[in-house]
């Protein structure tokens, strides 16, 4: 494990020093613009379902049926995007960085490589 | 210390790398030269344990790199011909995960990690980001890195390219210097003349085979060419 954890390293050490490289002020501008568009945008989805669902929940007799099955189907999509996402993502670590021959000429074996390449694709295509 | 044997490698229908022999003595200097698209980086990278060979055996300080791969890198330290390295990481913080990788103990990887950045010329440089650097201060990077382990054997692909006279110099009196403590050297090159400089061998390969092997004076006794330098010696060996 100690490996593996020491592969993930160059990408918590890249984050913290991305982040002190830019200056203060910078860095609140942009996590405050960031913060207020996430924020925006989750308020607006929320609206949106709520009106929906509240005006399926009015139709008489198959109401609840109708609410399902949208759910459903956001469900399903939002899955389907997220596989997309994970495949995209795998292909583009496992096989395209620009570290690999790096790392395969390092003393470690290719079980611990990908173990620590998959945390990473999971982390990426997720919710990063 | 290095053993190649019946060494091949095939892309699809291509073949790279054709039934190589070569046996490399403890701390010897061993230079690779070829054509572009001769085999040479294959070669490289089939020590490296990057790829895998497609017949025959490379065996580093009596271990079978098919075997026992990561014993084998342990006692190799690698230098690519297009090294990556991580832009956002301090050159110390890139000592670190290599050292970490390579087991280095905490006890003595900041002694050593300094020793090392100080004699490349990039210790003041140590703690800036590895994006600030120039492609000369990489490369010399990567050899600090390379180097820190104490490696038994060295495989260098092109490694003076980008560097200045200066620390050409400074890269070619470590190699000798590593070499004269025992440490072997296999090294690819371009520069025929730091071939001609360093090398106690030579190979030169040409489609995959390794078609001449020894010193300067027995390459140019088999080339016919008694009084040229290694240029001309390999334009003769290559020629269609």
């Amino acid at each position: 494990m100690h490996d593996v954890i020491t592969l993930l390293m160059p990408r918590f050490w890249s984050f913290r020093n991305g982040n002190a490289s830019q200056d203060s002020e910078s860095r609140t501008v942009r996590w405050f613009l960031f913060g207020a568009v996430g924020l925006l945008f989750w308020i607006g989805i929320f609206v949106v379902f709520f009106r929906v669902l509240t005006y399926f929940q009015g139709v008489e007799s198959f109401g609840d049926i109708l609410a399902h099955k949208l759910l459903s189907m956001v469900l399903i999509t939002f899955f389907a995007l997220l596989i997309f996402s994970g495949i995209i993502t795998s292909l583009s670590k496992f096989y395209l960085s620009r570290d690999l021959i790096l790392v395969h000429a390092m003393p470690v074996s290719a079980s611990r490589i990908f173990l620590a390449r998959w945390l990473e694709s999971t982390m990426d295509s997720s919710w990063w | 210390m290095i053993e190649l044997k019946d060494l091949s490698k095939r892309y699809g229908k291509t073949l790279a790398v054709d039934r190589l022999n070569l046996f490399l003595e403890r701390g010897e200097i061993f230079g690779f030269i070829g054509p572009n698209g001769a085999g040479k980086t294959t070669t490289i990278r089939m020590m490296g344990g990057i790829l895998a060979p497609t017949a025959g055996a490379i065996t580093i300080n009596g271990i079978s790199m098919t075997d026992h791969p990561e014993e084998a890198k342990k006692r190799i330290g690698f230098i690519p011909d297009r090294p990556y390295l991580y832009e956002k990481l301090t050159g110390m913080e890139f000592m670190r995960f290599s050292a970490d990788l390579y087991g280095v103990h905490d006890g003595i990887f900041v002694e050593k990690a300094q020793e090392l950045l100080r004699q490349f010329g990039l210790f003041e440089w140590s703690h800036d980001l590895i994006e600030a650097y120039s492609h000369g201060m990489k490369q010399r990077l990567i050899i600090s890195a390379a180097l820190l382990h104490e490696p038994l054997v060295l495989i260098v692909d092109e490694p003076m390219v980008g560097l200045d006279p200066a620390a050409i110099k400074m890269v070619k009196d470590i190699l000798k210097d590593l070499a004269r403590r025992g440490t072997t050297v296999f090294m690819s090159t371009h520069t025929l003349k730091v071939a001609e400089d360093l090398c106690d061998r030579i190979g030169v390969i040409h489609r995959g085979s390794l078609i001449a092997l020894g010193t300067t004076k027995e390459l140019k006794k088999a080339a016919r060419f008694q009084e040229a330098d290694l240029e001309a010696v390999f334009l003769r060996l290559t020629e269609e």
